[in-house]
Formats: C-alpha cells, structure tokens, sequence
C-alpha cells in the first residue's frame, strides 16, 4: 500500500488489481494488520468486528464516534467485496 | 549516419532488398518494403533517425509492408503489415500504408518492451524533468504534444508510448512522429508553419490522420534518459482558460495506470515502479483551448521548480 495525502491505493497481488481507498478504510486495514501482527487475533488469525469498531472509533470525529460501528461494518463488507479481506467465523 | 544521408536510390534499394535498418530510441528496426506509400512516409518523417550499425545482425522488428495476396488486389488493392513473416492484422486500405507502419510499429512496441512500465501517454521534456500526459482519444493529447514540441522548445520523448525503466523508473524516449487526426490537422499547420506534416490520408479507423515530423533535436538526444517530473492529464475544452487543476496522487495513481499496456503483466513490481514515479511526479489535471496558452503554464512549472 502507498499512501499520499489522506488516500492510499493498494495492490492485491492474488487479483493484480489496485485499489483508491480512503483514510477510513486504510486505518481498517492497518488495524487489522497490525492487530494480526501482535498477536492480538483468535487462535484462527480473525479479529472480532466489536474490537474493530472500538478501535477505529479512536480515529473518529466526535460527531462519527457513535457510528463507528455501523462504518466499520460497511468498510468491512466493502473491503470483502474487493477480495482484500476474508471473514471468519468464530 | 543518418536516413536522409541515402541517396532515393539507395534508400528504395534498402527497402526493397534487404530492409533499412534505423534506430528509434531504444530499439532497431528493419523494414522491407516496395510500397512508395511506406518508403516516402519514411524519407519525409524519419529523415534524422540515425541508421544501424552497418555491422548489425540484430533487429528488435523485422517489419514489412506488401500488398496484400487476396482477391482486393484486383481493384482495391490493401496493404499488410507483418512482424517477423506474420500478419498480425487484417489488410487496410493501400492509400493507408503509412498510417498502418506507424500504428504497427506502435503495436510491436507496446505488445514486446516488457522490460519497460508502459503508458499511454505522450511524454515530453525540458531541464532534465519530464512531463507525462496520459490521456484517452480525443483530448488532445497529440495535438497539445504537437505545440509543446514544436513552438514551445519541449524534447519529444513520445507521443504515445512512456517507457519506464523497471529496475530505475528512468524514462526512456520513444521519438516518432505525431500522430494528428481530423481538425487536429489543420491547427498544427496554422499554428505552427514550418512544421513538417505528411499527406493526409482519409476515412481511416481514426478518421482523417497525419504525422508531424519529429524535432531533430530529440532525435538526436535519445539515447538521453530523464526523471519524471509531472503527470498531467490534458482535456481540450473549447472555449476554456487554461487550468492547471492540483490533483492527487493516488487518484492520478489510478488513473495512469489503467492508462498503461503492461501494468497488470508486470504485477507488484509494476506497482512500486508506478508508485516511485507518481512520488517524484507533482500531478494535475489540465484543460486547455488555446495553444498559446497552453505553453506559458507548462513553461511555469519549470519554472517553479528547481532543474532536476
């Protein structure tokens, strides 16, 4: 991923696709990440949605705050959409 | 030596036996042919090109132009292009040979040079710093590249074709004639009246097209490199000021590379090499009317910025 401003495009090496992604869904991506990284995950390498939204409500304005877990979610489903991430059930 | 250092006579002698062997940019090419259409087109535009090496046993396109062997040639002759004793294309028009050595040559280039990123997109230079301008048909590109090459002293490194070194995000030129369609025509031979322009050849797949000669200078000079400097995405907009729009770089990211032949071949090094490029690169959008105007804001970025 490189970044430039407050937008990033990513490569998805599987795919040989490149995405624009926003601020808001490159901090997901990071957290998960670095979530991954610190071992921090389940013992399935996944990360509970609940701890996402708690997370990204830190980069939140105040007025986005009680919404953090709704925009997790949808940054979620889109970033799934574009293969970049997998959901995991526990 | 140079193409226009041959005699007509010993230029068509080349053609016809065993090819001409010139130089452009990074690649040698022999052509064979004995079509007047392909052999004056080539005398007229590619006067500068130097020749091969006479030594040389290598070429990276052995083209050649003939008419086609079909039933048309009886009363509507066309003209085939073929890569190492290939037809890649369907037969054109013979009034078309020229045009369709230029678009071939282009092909061979963008369907081979692998070892290159390349974009679609005209590329020129001045004071060591490049500017690329990708750009789709239509938004005058070419003729933009045309003036910035011509009246505004800009090197040509290409029209069509920006080669981007893989192991150092260098740009290597490219320096062919301009490709000009339809009205584009007309403004560059009025704006510009020493500009050197082949026959118009009509009811192309592109409509009316000609070629502008290439300035000698950047012939002279391409075996020079250069850093990238901008990326700028030309749109001719009639009766528009001219604009020189900021834009970002991940978005121009984006852009430039669904402009590029090879970005999904060249897979995660491709990435990084286009991402070295657009982080050394200052990018914007520009809209344009008047030529004139035009070349005082390319001038103004040199000029607002220290020479590489």
């Amino acid at each position: 991923m490189r970044s430039w401003d407050d937008e990033h495009v990513i490569y998805h090496p599987a795919a040989g696709n490149t995405h624009l992604l926003g601020d808001a869904a490159a901090q997901v991506l990071a957290l998960l990440q670095a979530q991954k990284l610190a071992g921090a995950a389940s013992s399935h390498g996944a990360v509970r949605t609940v701890d996402l939204a708690n997370a990204l409500a830190g980069y939140c304005s105040p007025d986005e705050q009680p919404h953090a877990d709704e925009l997790s979610m949808t940054i979620l489903s889109d970033l799934e959409s574009l293969g970049l991430i997998e959901r995991t059930r526990l | 030596m140079k193409v226009s250092d041959l005699t007509p006579a010993q230029l068509r002698s080349r053609f016809h036996g065993d090819g001409l062997r010139f130089r452009t940019g990074d690649f040698d090419v022999r052509v064979q042919t004995t079509l007047p259409q392909v052999i004056d087109g080539i005398a007229l535009l590619y006067a500068d090109y130097p020749l091969s090496a006479d030594d040389a046993v290598f070429a990276d396109f052995h083209v050649s132009l003939d008419c086609a062997p079909n039933l048309h040639r009886l009363f509507r002759p066309q003209v085939r292009f073929m890569l190492d004793g290939r037809a890649p294309f369907k037969p054109l028009p013979l009034d078309q040979a020229f045009p369709m050595f230029e678009w071939g040559l282009n092909w061979c280039v963008s369907t081979h040079a692998n070892s290159f990123l390349m974009i679609h997109a005209a590329v020129i230079e001045k004071h060591g710093r490049a500017i690329i301008l990708p750009a789709p048909p239509g938004s005058g590109k070419s003729t933009l590249c045309a003036a910035l090459v011509g009246r505004g002293g800009w090197r040509l490194l290409s029209d069509e074709l920006t080669l981007i070194r893989m192991s150092d995000c260098a740009i290597v030129p490219l320096p062919r004639p301009v490709s000009l369609k339809n009205k584009s025509i007309d403004i560059i031979r009025a704006y510009q009246s020493d500009a050197v322009i082949s026959r118009s050849v009509l009811d192309t797949m592109k409509g009316t097209v000609a070629h502008v000669k290439p300035p000698a200078a950047s012939i002279a000079r391409a075996a020079e490199t250069c850093a990238p400097g901008w990326i700028i995405f030309p749109r001719y907009v009639a009766e528009a000021d001219a604009v020189m729009a900021p834009l970002g770089r991940s978005r121009a990211f984006i852009r430039i590379a669904d402009n590029a032949f090879n970005y999904s071949v060249q897979g995660g090094a491709g990435f990084n090499v286009l991402a070295e490029v657009v982080d050394r690169s200052e990018c914007f959008e520009f809209s344009y009317s008047v030529l004139d105007e035009a070349l005082v804001a390319f001038d103004a970025l040199h000029e607002e910025m220290a020479p590489a």
